[in-house]
């Protein structure tokens, strides 16, 4: 659970300049996510950089490295995992759900 | 991106905090620079020669924001400099939020050089209080702790990444500007007592006392915790200024006992009778022969339609709701109506002191003013300051 104390979200509405609901939202999504991304990768820079000073070239090996099947089978399944997690309200709903028309409309 | 502060009230930051500052600040650039270049062309290429060729002519800045609200460019720029604005006070907030109580100690250390008065019994007017304002949570006002300078922490870095280095390594160009203007233009005015209204963490406050060595600095807020982490700035750079909780539009000075009162992005925040009530209580503290001298946004009287469109932008949308009045008001007749002659009235547009050097500032302030697309906005291709006052004969 989150200890911030200093609040995060402003009081009052925010302001809608697309028309259709949500697309405000969805943009301050998407740039909050590509911020993370920004400090992910420079957090990388920073592990080559380091590396690099002590006389690792991690950069290098990267590129020199060669896959194993298990890394190629690991990557394949977490890039899966990744779409499936960003783009989980797009698809199809879930099976198995049951109608509860004739319940909602029964009387008791 | 390097920032100094060279003070003891900065916060820490991990590698992960400059790296979202860093992002933040290169967004806001992005959307102040590119986007809004985006928006300008669509304007000029399309919705203005549309118009104008349908005998409606965009001749208002309200025409021009009604007809371009509905186009995709504008959409767009407003959504993400709206979503980069809410950004930069929730990249700030993580380093400030972890350091909170380190902060209150060192604010909390004895004074050597200035004082802190606060009146904890002082009314907060509703401009302050009402609305978050700049979308900053908490405005300027809240508090999170006893003898809190939360607000004012957040502030000052907030204006790290807000500004991406604009107003000068200590934030401090605004005041640096005006006040050298001063010394450069008037060689024989010597202040022995000047007064920076709404001065919130000091930053413009503080290059009065540099540029003015022998003169007494006092500065006034209404907000508490902005004032703590002002006096605590101030006392860790070593510069003297007295910190004073106060409301502008009823100062608790005498009359005639300053010979500067100085604000800087002060008045577009007040309602029109509290800028005018301010007014008159600056005319009133001024001694014969002092100055009263702002910086401001420039007024929409002295700016093209367009410019006024783009400036006022934030005032319907970045919770600045006065500024849109405040610039269509007549400058020249405030100061009339507050007791000033209208011979005495002074403006000015000044390049950026801390950035140009004394050189090139001295030649600038010999010539005309300007009024472009660099007048009062925040430009690495040189933002030129706008001031207006009037002297108290």
């Amino acid at each position: 659970m989150s200890t911030r104390r200093i609040p995060r979200k402003r009081r009052g509405q925010r302001h809608q300049f697309f028309e259709a609901d949500g697309v405000d939202e969805v943009l301050s999504c998407v740039l909050r996510l590509t911020s993370e991304v920004s400090a992910l990768s420079e957090r990388l820079y920073f592990a080559e950089r380091v590396l690099e000073a002590r006389g690792m070239d991690m950069a290098g090996e990267i590129e020199g490295y060669r896959m194993s099947e298990a890394d190629e089978a690991a990557l394949s399944a977490e890039r899966q995992r990744l779409i499936e997690t960003v783009l989980a309200q797009l698809g199809a709903s879930g099976s198995g759900a049951e109608s509860i028309e004739d319940d909602v409309n029964s009387e008791s | 991106m390097s920032l100094s502060h060279d003070h003891d009230m900065a916060v820490s930051l991990n590698q992960q905090d400059r790296s979202r500052r860093a992002f933040v600040s290169t967004l806001r650039s992005h959307v102040l620079q590119r986007m809004s270049g985006d928006l300008r062309q669509h304007y000029e290429h399309a919705v203005e020669p549309e118009h104008a060729k349908s005998g409606t002519p965009l001749e208002t800045p309200e025409a021009i924001h009604e007809a371009l609200k509905g186009e995709f460019p504008f959409k767009a720029y407003s959504s993400v400099r709206t979503a980069a604005q809410e950004m930069v006070f929730d990249v700030v907030s993580d380093a400030v939020d972890r350091q909170l109580e380190v902060l209150n100690e060192k604010a909390a250390k004895p004074a050597k050089h200035g004082t802190l008065t606060l009146d904890p019994a002082l009314p907060l007017p509703k401009s302050v209080t009402g609305i978050d304002v700049h979308l900053s949570p908490g405005s300027y006002h809240a508090e999170h702790a006893q003898d809190d300078v939360t607000a004012g922490a957040v502030y000052d870095n907030s204006i790290d990444v807000f500004a991406f280095g604009q107003f000068g390594k200590q934030h401090n160009d605004i005041g640096a500007t005006l006040s050298n203007y001063l010394r450069l233009k008037y060689p024989d005015f010597a202040p022995a007592a000047i007064l920076d209204c709404g001065c919130t963490i000091g930053h413009n406050t503080l290059p009065w006392a540099e540029t003015y060595p022998a003169a007494e600095v006092t500065a006034i807020d209404v907000a508490a915790p902005v004032l703590r982490y002002a006096h605590a700035r101030a006392e860790s750079m070593g510069i003297a200024a007295h910190f004073k909780q106060m409301d502008a539009t009823a100062l608790a000075f005498d009359d005639g006992q300053f010979d500067v009162v100085f604000s800087s992005m002060f008045m577009h925040e007040l309602p029109l009778k509290h800028i005018q009530q301010y007014l008159r209580e600056a005319f009133r503290v001024l001694k014969p022969g002092g100055i009263l001298w702002q910086m401001e946004l420039p007024p929409m009287n002295a700016m093209p339609n367009y410019e006024n469109f783009y400036m006022n932008w934030d005032t319907f949308y970045n919770n600045e709701p006065y500024y849109g009045t405040f610039r269509k008001q007549n400058y020249q007749q405030l100061l009339v109506d507050a007791g000033f002659s209208a011979d005495d009235f002074v403006e000015a547009t000044m390049p950026r002191y801390t950035f140009v050097g004394e050189a090139a500032f001295r030649e600038a302030i010999q010539g005309g003013n300007t009024f472009d697309t660099l007048t009062g906005r925040m430009d690495p291709k040189g933002t030129r300051w706008y001031g207006f006052g009037a002297w108290k004969r």
